[in-house]
């Protein structure tokens, strides 16, 4: 669908991406992790094509069309909501009310019938941000870049767009490319993670994903991923005790709130084969 | 850019030694540096308080009061000007008096549009692009719209200071390019109150005219634009 051979990029003389190989197929989600700086949205900008690269190549075919979602909305402040999320039909000669007819279609999925005459500045944050999603969505694109597209937004609202977007994508078999600081999010949606960091972009392993958002667990000096430890209600020579808090129940999965001795808080999937009633144990194993 | 300090290095060469030797040089040069200080200060004290107060409370008639001390000719140094002029070819005729009109207020325009699209998202461009828009596309439904109040405000200003060049229009035009400003001048110096009065009020009509039909122009050009978003 998408691939990216080689490419680096520079800015004033400063490497930003070095290299870079990345293989997007259809329907498949690739989140990227990496600090604040490291070229993520430059990686997503050459991706859609909105820079030139330096050096390599992107290969995808003509007809390939990406979207771009980013934190900040970018809306047409002289357009009103429908002429925002119209406006990419008319760059492509879609007449007057065949886009206006598919945008009113958008509008009503994002939630925003009756705003239709409204301008951005009149909008909220979140508003404005199903607007974009709209936009984005309209012309029904092949590629979904998104960076950091939820960062603004509270929790109820991140979560509900997040449900929009990632069941369009679905429906729809649309492949995307996510940066994110979430591990929730990275958890929820990533087909492959990879991570990028000083121009370079590798690829992370799920242990390798828990250990950056420090959901790892350490013990005499060893780290120790979440995904490889088990609760139980014996102990070992690997294990460590831990204190049950609740249980709760997120994005469809039933979790136990568990307190580790140095107080660190952590949730682990709820078996049946558990008794909370009973003393537990994490028992910890390499990956 | 590069052509214009090429032009600027140029002319002041040859006007610098001419310069020089008036006596009052140095005087000139202290009350030039004083007033510019204190017309700098005051600018950025007045300036934006003004012009926020302006842009909350739209008022016809503040607009006009603000820029009623513009349409009074600067008396800019132009020997320098008209020399370079005369080393072009260009003095006494109408391309002349044109070059030099532009020279006064071009730099204004691009500060005006740059200030503004300095405001503007970098993304617009790349935006378009992804979205398949052509450039035409960018500037016509989108640049144009979001950049028609600076096209006010610079038309605006093109207007009032070209009306009012006395100065500079006498010098290069050398009397054979007429304009209004340089038809009205000699009346403007006349002890008659009356004539004063009423050429002051045919330059204020005409700014004034200009003024409105610009603002017309720009705000049916941008209903048009936006009705065929």
């Amino acid at each position: 669908m998408i691939e990216l051979q080689n490419v680096s990029k520079s800015f004033e003389g400063k490497n930003v991406l070095t290299c870079v190989n990345l293989s997007l197929k259809q329907g498949e989600v690739v989140t990227i992790l990496g600090k604040s700086g490291s070229g993520k949205s430059t990686l997503l900008q050459l991706a859609a094509a909105m820079e030139p690269v330096d050096e390599g190549e992107i290969l995808k075919d003509p007809q390939t069309m990406c979207a771009y979602i980013t934190q900040k909305p970018l809306l047409f402040s002289h357009m009103t909501v429908l002429q925002n999320i119209a406006f990419p039909l008319k760059c492509q000669g879609v007449g007057k009310n065949e886009r206006y007819e598919i945008a009113k279609v958008w509008l009503e999925k994002v939630e925003l019938s009756g705003l239709e005459n409204r301008f951005p500045y009149e909008l909220s944050g979140g508003q404005q941000q199903r607007v974009s999603i709209a936009r984005a969505f309209v012309y029904q694109p092949d590629v979904l870049l998104m960076d950091e597209p939820f960062a603004n937004l509270d929790v109820k609202l991140s979560r509900q767009l997040q449900h929009l977007i990632f069941n369009e994508m679905k429906q729809r078999n649309v492949a995307g490319i996510f940066v994110t600081h979430n591990y929730e999010e990275t958890k929820m949606y990533a087909d492959q993670t990879f991570l990028l960091q000083e121009g370079k972009l590798t690829t992370m392993s799920e242990e390798e994903v828990e250990l950056y958002f420090n959901e790892g667990i350490e013990k005499d000096g060893q780290l120790y991923s979440i995904s490889n430890c088990l609760l139980s209600n014996s102990s070992s020579d690997t294990s460590i005790p831990v204190l049950f808090e609740k249980e709760v129940h997120l994005y469809g999965v039933n979790f136990f709130v568990v307190t580790l001795p140095n107080g660190q808080t952590q949730f682990m999937k709820k078996t049946k084969e558990i008794n909370i009633k009973e003393p537990l144990h994490l028992i910890l194993k390499e990956g | 850019m590069f052509f214009y300090s090429v032009w600027l290095f140029i002319t002041g060469k040859m006007t610098f030694a001419f310069i020089l030797q008036d006596p009052s040089i140095v005087q000139a040069i202290t009350y030039t540096l004083m007033i510019t200080s204190i017309t700098i200060v005051l600018n950025i004290s007045i300036g934006p308080l003004t012009g926020w107060h302006l842009a909350s409370k739209v008022s016809l008639w503040k607009d006009v009061f603000v820029l009623l001390p513009l349409i009074l000719p600067v008396i800019a140094s132009m020997g320098g000007l008209q020399l370079a002029l005369l080393w072009i070819g260009i003095p006494d005729q109408l391309i002349g008096v044109l070059y030099i009109h532009l020279m006064v207020t071009i730099p204004f325009s691009i500060q005006i549009f740059k200030n503004r699209f300095l405001e503007l998202d970098k993304e617009i461009p790349s935006l378009v692009k992804l979205f398949n828009g052509s450039k035409k596309t960018m500037w016509i439904f989108v640049y144009f719209p979001l950049l028609s109040g600076s096209l006010y405000t610079s038309l605006l200003l093109t207007t009032v200071i070209s009306l009012s060049q006395y100065a500079i229009t006498a010098f290069i035009g050398g009397g054979l390019i007429p304009t209004i400003t340089t038809l009205l001048f000699p009346y403007l110096t006349s002890s008659n109150f009356y004539i004063v009065h009423t050429s002051v009020f045919l330059l204020i009509t005409m700014i004034g005219l200009f003024a409105f039909l610009m603002k017309a122009i720009i705000s049916l050009s941008k209903k048009v634009v936006t009705s065929f978003l």
